[in-house]
């Protein structure tokens, strides 16, 4: 359905934000994983035609994305990472405002629509308060009820979660499942349960390149039998990830936990672990920084 | 703290606002230096960098800076919220006094170095090559030093204090900047309201940026003490600053203990209401799912344009800035729409035209701070809200974002001046003023005013889409805007390069907006259709998402290429070309474009060329006879003259040169035996060749055809003269002036000075005899003879000197034949316009007068002051030479009166719409009525010589005839506020005039002297020597003098015969007109003791001085030798309402030089006492001359109170 070839963007101060990426994403939830930093917002911002990319193309259906932006944007929705607004109105006010703007001018219906919205992300009580006044997960309400409205068949949605408590968060994720399989929604985190609660499909993006991609069954599944975990104390860390492939450390109870990705186990008291998507994304990242590392060493 | 301040200053250092307005200033001043043009301070005979030149430039300077203190104050306090630093900040071991004060200080700091670019520009300035080294004086670093050190830094650090605690309190840059412009808005309406001389000192004192102080305390000096001395702390400086630093501690202190690290949360209010509650019933049966479904097409856009608009317009409305800005503003409003004072504290009636004025004075500042701040925040606010990527990324085209801002801006500046007109007409209402034009105010108040501003907004869109932030782009706004200021004066004068620009559109109610009007339409077109090109490359540029820039953004301008886009541009092209050619070919080709530099050298090379023939001996002109075709409509006037010239000199005559003015085009002319040698058409310059030699007495005539008109319109100077209703031509347009013609040439000394020039003499010395035989209004002809025909269109009337001898219509023309039965100077007008008539026979005399029919207000008191005068001046001075008189209005292009023969043009501007209902108001158009009559006698009978002293004879004894005629109408106490307001202008003219004051007989057509000092001195002469002395003496001048040129009168014939008359007083009549003497008088205390027998003694104290000055002001002590007024009042002379029965005593008395103490007794008691108390002196204080009483022992206690004392 929306299909990226070679996207690379490279800012004006020489930062390159995406290399060469390309990805082919079908109806239904897309994950897009990927670190603080990896270039997450500027292929969603991309997407949402808020950027020209530096090369490559986009083609949403029949629409090049690219050459075309007014074509994409009346069939798009978009909530960006980090949004404010209007300091005054309320969410009625801006919603309707939204609606006339996204082109649905029959007044009846806009009502219709606006308070089906807002009865839809629970923020009906409260449609009359000031915007300005809204709670983080109020506000991230707001801006999924904005991006739904004119029945876009594109949703991007960038970091939704980022900064929402777990009742938030359980509420938003329901509101995004709701949404159906018959449009294209791209949720790009860095948050691994988003992805693995929502998403049949997904990809891994780090230092502006997709370094994984699939369903997360098929990822979990290529790792299976090459993780192994193992306790530790606290000092003995640097000498595991010396010798050993370490993709994640956590804390557990005072003790160090260490995920390893090794093809056999790696002994020494090493347990095999059945693989999470969780790990699927920390070898991921620790494979590309490898790759990073090691090019650098080769330079 | 000081470690916080240091670090402050560095980190200001480095910012862009210290390095900018250190620029800014310094740039200003030194152009203001450099340039020609501007002067601030300097002139005359004060250095540009004398102390008083510094201390006005820096002030100046300082009021202007107000605009910079809040970047500085401002981020001190802010840029840690505006980073989001602040709740790191706040959380660390800062103290609070260490962050506050700290930050202040740093701040500060940087702001005096920033500012410091004032007076080092205009010390580098005075060392640049081309400031004129004759208006220089020594260099003095002390100077400099003094005045910003002592004056500058403090008045910056009181606005800084308030400015930063503004922003401490709001936290918030918009605020802070829109408080720093309300307190200088303030600061404006206070200068203000506080106009009237009775307010100065309180001015003076209230002043923060001690301006007024300044203006104050320097008011009366002379030129020596502006070159030499600067201002000092101690009286009105000294209390204006303990007054200020009060208020500003305790400013600082509030601030302080208000200012706290956290900052409060804030809290929504809970409600729900039983709507509400049904509200949430119904929200069940909300259906869900329904998406909508978009569409699009031209009613979609149309709805989404008119719905953004709406929305900018309601946010802009909305923000309480705004509001600040309108309250602001409506209160400036108000208080110009109520301050329509002409002269002598009089009013003028509410006219539709005034108003507007009124308006566009008061609301153009709020139109240029909303247009550069909201057309900022309006271009920026989806990406200041954070708001841009969800509204970027909507399928709303772009056309719909930039024409809905940019449409909202215009709105909300045309709202401004409804709202401005809305007062105004309530206003009128309130006046009970119902002649109200709607059309005036939708046109010149509306429409034709708010247009330049959309322009402007239009820039400034561009300007911010090309920016990268916001500040940048208000910035080159305010840039542009002053520099629209500067290039104006540097002479860059061509419309077509000024954005915006536009020519002058005087108003009238006679002639309304006229055809300036058109011209002015035309380059607003031109700038109309540039705009529109902005406009298109501001959609193009528009920024669609993230900030991107500005090279990637040009890839959007090929769109250029595309073919919708091309036609489009082609068109605006060719409207710019079509309307820039229009305005070209009119302000180029059909008037020749002249800069007011081009003039200069014009004149030069006139005087280069020309002036070699000054001295030719020429004939005379002793005959005229002119034809004059008006053509209103067509605004041109074509004259045919025969005119006879006479030899009056004892020479032969072999050639003779004329000089027609430049406003004349010479289509015909021919000289009896005479062949035309030259002709210069550059300067209008004929020389003929006489074939036979005229002889002395020998008569020839002159024959010649000229044509004026104003063709299309100029980027200058078009005529005021030519217009469709109220044509006011005087002779010196049309007619040459025989021989070289001085005032061809350049008379400033400045500039002549710049062009190598000599100062020229402003008049010929009052011993030159050579021109005792010359009159001052022109050389080169006397008393002639004069008829003319006249012709005009047949809806108005055309009136010129002389009698009507006949009128007729023939066609769609009407003619007037008018005829002098006696000579007359050669000086005649013609008025042409829709006239009403009021006419009035009275002692054979027919008074009429010629007015713009709604302006009726003060017809009467025009015919009652021609009545009063001619009974006062027939019995005063002579018989009155004509059989009639006729007041003519005429636009308010022009605002003053002139006495020409038995005709008087007067400006609808000054007397016919002056409102003198108010009371003890000064009845203006009856003054100047009184005035212009006196002329018939002090101009027209005796006309003086073309010498220093000249227009004493004209002009002071025809404000002497105005006042007594005055006098005889409201009684003496009246003068008293006349005089008043003379005297203050006076000494403020001496101060200023460029070549130094002359004595009152050496007057060279300096109008403080003899206007103003003529007025103070004529009544204090008529005091002390007696109103039928010097009545006597004007008889004697007129029998010597009247109607003859052979000599004209000078200024010593009248003294000789003053002294002749009055023995007695030669000393004082010395004082009065052949010295510049200045006396000082004042009342220290007195004292009232009500004594047994019912009587009251009183005691006062004087001080009287009298000083001699020279040109430049230096004074030499005098004996003060003359009685003088000692007055005993129950009620104060300056109270409105006063009267002679308030008035116990008033006598001479005679006055020791110095302090000295007067007793007398009176009958009643007394409150006010005062010496000189109706400033009939040149006193140079006269505020200190009345007193109220100081004690007073009454009686029943005196027995005590006398024992102690």
């Amino acid at each position: 359905m929306l299909s990226i070839n070679n996207l690379t963007h490279t800012y004006p101060n020489g930062v390159q934000a995406l290399k060469n990426v390309s990805l082919d994403i079908p109806k239904g939830m897309f994950g897009l994983l990927g670190p603080n930093g990896a270039g997450k917002s500027s292929l969603m911002r991309t997407i949402a035609t808020l950027q020209q990319p530096t090369s490559g193309t986009i083609q949403f259906g029949n629409v090049d994305v690219l050459k075309n932006p007014d074509d994409i944007r009346r069939t798009l929705g978009y909530l960006p990472q980090d949004f404010g607004v209007y300091p005054r109105g309320s969410a009625y006010e801006l919603l309707d405002h939204l609606a006339v703007l996204k082109g649905v001018t029959n007044s009846k219906e806009r009502k219709e629509v606006v308070e089906g919205l807002l009865v839809q992300t629970n923020l009906f009580e409260v449609r009359k308060k000031k915007l300005s006044t809204y709670s983080g997960g109020m506000r991230q309400r707001f801006g999924i009820a904005q991006a739904l409205i004119g029945d876009p068949q594109l949703i991007i949605v960038d970091e939704p979660t980022a900064g929402l408590d777990p009742e938030e968060r359980n509420r938003f994720h329901n509101l995004l499942a709701e949404i159906g399989e018959e449009v294209v929604v791209i949720l790009s985190t860095h948050i691994v349960d988003d992805v693995a609660d929502l998403c049949p499909n997904m990809a891994i993006l780090a230092g502006g390149q997709i370094i994984s991609k699939g369903t997360p069954a098929e990822l979990m599944a290529a790792l299976s039998g090459s993780i192994w975990k193992k306790v530790i104390s606290k000092t003995e860390l640097d000498d595991h990830k010396a010798s050993h492939n370490v993709i994640s450390s956590h804390l557990s109870v005072g003790q160090t936990v260490i995920y390893v990705n090794a093809a056999e186990n790696p002994g020494e008291g090493f347990e095999a672990s059945e693989p999470t998507l969780e790990d699927v994304y920390f070898s991921a990242i620790a494979d590309s920084r490898a790759t990073v590392s090691a090019t650098a060493d080769a330079a | 703290m000081l470690r916080i301040a240091a670090q402050e200053l560095r980190y200001m250092l480095k910012s862009p606002q210290t390095v900018v307005g250190f620029s800014i200033f310094f740039l200003l001043s030194f152009f203001a230096m450099i340039s020609t043009n501007v002067t601030i301070g300097g002139g005359g005979n004060v250095d540009v960098n004398s102390p008083y030149a510094i201390t006005q430039t820096l002030l100046v300077m300082n009021v202007f800076g107000v605009f910079v203190v809040p970047a500085f104050m401002a981020n001190a306090i802010l840029k840690d919220v505006d980073h989001k630093f602040d709740g790191i900040l706040f959380s660390t071991p800062l103290s609070k006094p260490d962050y506050l004060l700290g930050r202040f200080f740093g701040a500060f700091a940087a702001l005096v170095i920033a500012m410091s670019g004032t007076p080092i520009g205009m010390l580098i300035g005075t060392f640049w090559p081309n400031v004129d080294p004759e208006t220089l004086g020594p260099t003095n670093l002390w100077h400099y030093f003094y005045t910003y050190v002592a004056l500058v830094v403090p008045a910056m650090l009181v606005v800084s204090a308030i400015v930063y605690a503004i922003a401490v309190k709001s936290r918030s840059l918009m605020y802070t900047y829109l408080a720093a412009m309300g307190l200088l808005i303030l600061y404006f309406i206070g200068q203000n309201l506080l106009q009237a001389p009775e307010y100065r000192e309180m001015k003076a004192m209230a002043d923060p940026l001690v301006f007024s102080t300044f203006i104050e305390i320097t008011r009366y000096w002379t030129a020596v003490e502006r070159n030499s001395t600067l201002i000092s702390y101690d009286g009105l400086l000294l209390i204006n600053r303990m007054i200020w630093f009060g208020i500003t501690a305790a400013i600082v202190a509030a601030s302080y203990f208000m200012f706290s690290f956290r900052a409060p949360a804030k809290l929504a209010k809970e409600r729900v209401n039983k709507k509400e509650a049904a509200d949430l019933a119904r929200k069940d049966q909300i259906p869900l799912g329904n998406k909508g479904t978009p569409a699009w097409n031209k009613a979609t856009s149309w709805a989404q344009f008119k719905l953004r608009t709406g929305f900018e317009v309601s946010s802009v409305y909305k923000s309480l800035p705004f509001m600040i800005i309108i309250g602001f503003s409506l209160f400036l409003l108000l208080t110009a729409l109520i301050n329509r004072t002409l002269a002598y504290g009089i009013e003028a009636y509410p006219v539709t035209r005034l108003m507007v004025q009124a308006i566009q004075g008061g609301l153009g500042l709020a139109l240029i701070v909303v247009l550069i701040f909201y057309s900022a925040d309006i271009i920026w606010r989806e990406r200041s809200a954070k708001f841009n990527e969800i509204i970027d990324a909507l399928p709303t085209p772009n056309w719909v974002f930039v024409v809905s801002k940019l449409v909202a801006l215009a709105f909300i500046l045309a709202s401004i001046m409804m709202i401005g007109i809305a007062s105004s007409i309530i206003v009128q209402l309130v006046n009970g003023y119902s002649a109200i034009e709607i059309s005036t105010y939708l046109h010149r108040g509306l429409f034709h005013f708010v247009t330049p501003f959309i322009l402007v907004a239009i820039l400034s869109a561009f300007v911010q889409v090309l920016s990268k932030n916001r500040f940048i782009g208000m910035m080159i706004m305010v840039l542009y805007l002053i520099s629209t200021q500067v290039l104006q004066v540097l002479g860059f004068e061509n419309p077509l390069y000024r954005f915006a620009g536009n020519i002058p559109t005087p108003m009238s109610d006679m002639n309304g907006s006229g055809r300036f009007i058109v011209g002015d339409y035309w380059i607003m077109g031109y700038w109309a259709a540039v705009s529109v090109f902005l406009l298109m490359v501001t959609y193009l540029l528009w920024n669609r998402g993230t900030l991107q820039p500005l090279k990637y953004r040009i890839r959007h301008l090929r769109a250029f290429l595309s073919p919708g886009m091309a036609t489009a541009t082609a068109i605006v092209f060719a409207t710019v070309v079509g309307t820039g050619g229009f305005v070209y070919y009119n302000t180029h080709i059909l008037n020749e474009f002249l800069t007011t530099d081009d003039l200069e050298e014009l004149q030069v090379s006139y005087e280069e060329k020309y002036r070699q023939f000054a001295d030719l001996p020429m004939p005379r002109t002793i005959d005229v006879k002119v034809d004059i075709d008006i053509y209103p409509y067509r605004r041109r006037v074509e004259a045919r003259s025969s005119q006879i010239l006479e030899n009056k000199t004892d020479a032969e005559i072999t050639t003779v040169h004329m000089v027609f003015p430049p406003t004349a085009e010479v289509v015909d002319i021919s000289m009896e035996g005479a062949s035309l040698a030259s002709f210069d058409e550059r300067f209008n310059y004929h020389i003929f060749d006489l074939d036979v030699p005229m002889q002395p007495s020998e008569k020839r005539a002159l024959k010649f055809e000229t044509l004026m008109q104003q063709r299309g319109f100029a980027h200058a100077r078009n005529s005021v003269t030519l217009v469709r209703n109220g044509t006011f031509i005087n002779n010196t347009e049309f007619a040459p002036y025989i021989g070289f013609w001085p005032g061809g040439m350049m008379a400033d000394r400045n500039t002549r000075r710049e062009y190598d020039l000599e100062p020229l003499p402003r008049t010929p010395k009052l011993e030159d005899a050579s021109q005792y035989g010359n009159n001052y209004i022109r050389q080169d002809s006397d008393f002639v003879s004069f008829e003319t025909t006249v012709s005009t269109v047949a809806s108005q009337r055309v009136v010129a000197p002389g009698y009507l001898e006949r009128e007729w219509t023939e066609g769609d023309r009407r003619y007037f034949s008018y005829k002098m039965d006696a000579p007359i100077l050669n000086f005649y007008s013609y008025l042409s316009a829709e006239y009403e008539v009021v006419r009035e026979e009275w002692n054979d005399l027919l008074i009429e007068v010629f007015h713009h029919k709604p302006h009726t207000y003060n017809v009467g008191r025009m015919i009652e002051g021609v009545k009063d005068s001619v009974t006062y001046f027939n019995k005063a001075f002579s018989p009155y030479q004509h059989r009639q008189v006729r007041i003519l209005e005429f636009p308010a292009y022009r605002t003053f009166a002139q006495a020409f023969p038995n005709t008087i043009p007067y400006s609808e501007g000054i007397g016919f719409i002056a409102d003198i209902s108010g009371e003890g108001a000064v009845d203006m158009p009856y003054y100047v009525t009184a005035h212009e009559m006196a002329h018939q006698w002090w101009a027209h009978q005796v006309m003086s010589a073309n010498t220093q002293g000249g227009t004493m004879l004209v002009e002071t004894l025809a404000q002497y005839g105005a006042l007594l005629v005055m006098e005889q109408k409201y009684g003496k106490d009246q003068i008293r506020k006349f005089l008043k307001f003379e005297l203050d202008s006076y000494l403020s003219g001496r101060a200023t005039d460029p070549e130094g004051e002359l004595p009152l007989y050496k007057v060279e057509n300096q109008q403080y002297i003899h206007y103003r000092k003529g007025s103070v001195i004529m009544y204090a002469l008529k005091d002390y020597l007696g109103e039928d002395v010097v009545n006597r003496s004007l008889r004697r001048l007129i029998e010597m003098r009247a109607f003859r040129g052979d000599p004209y009168a000078i200024s010593t014939d009248l003294i000789t015969i003053f002294k002749e008359e009055a023995p007695e007083n030669v000393r004082l009549i010395e004082d009065f007109f052949e010295k510049i003497t200045i006396f000082d008088v004042g009342a220290t205390e007195s004292r009232v003791q009500e004594l047994a027998d019912g009587t009251f003694k009183v005691s006062i104290d004087v001080d009287v001085s009298k000083v001699y000055a020279d040109a430049e002001g230096n004074e030499t002590d005098a004996m003060f030798d003359i009685p003088v007024d000692i007055g005993v009042f129950s009620k104060s002379p300056a109270e409105a309402g006063f009267g002679s029965s308030d008035v116990i005593h008033l006598q001479k008395h005679q006055v020791n030089d110095g302090t000295s103490t007067i007793e007398l007794i009176v009958k009643n008691r007394p409150t006010f006492v005062g010496i000189d108390p109706y400033n009939k002196l040149i006193d140079r204080n006269s505020n200190d001359n009345l007193r109220a009483v100081d004690t007073v022992d009454i009686l029943a206690s005196n027995e005590a109170s006398n024992q102690s004392r």
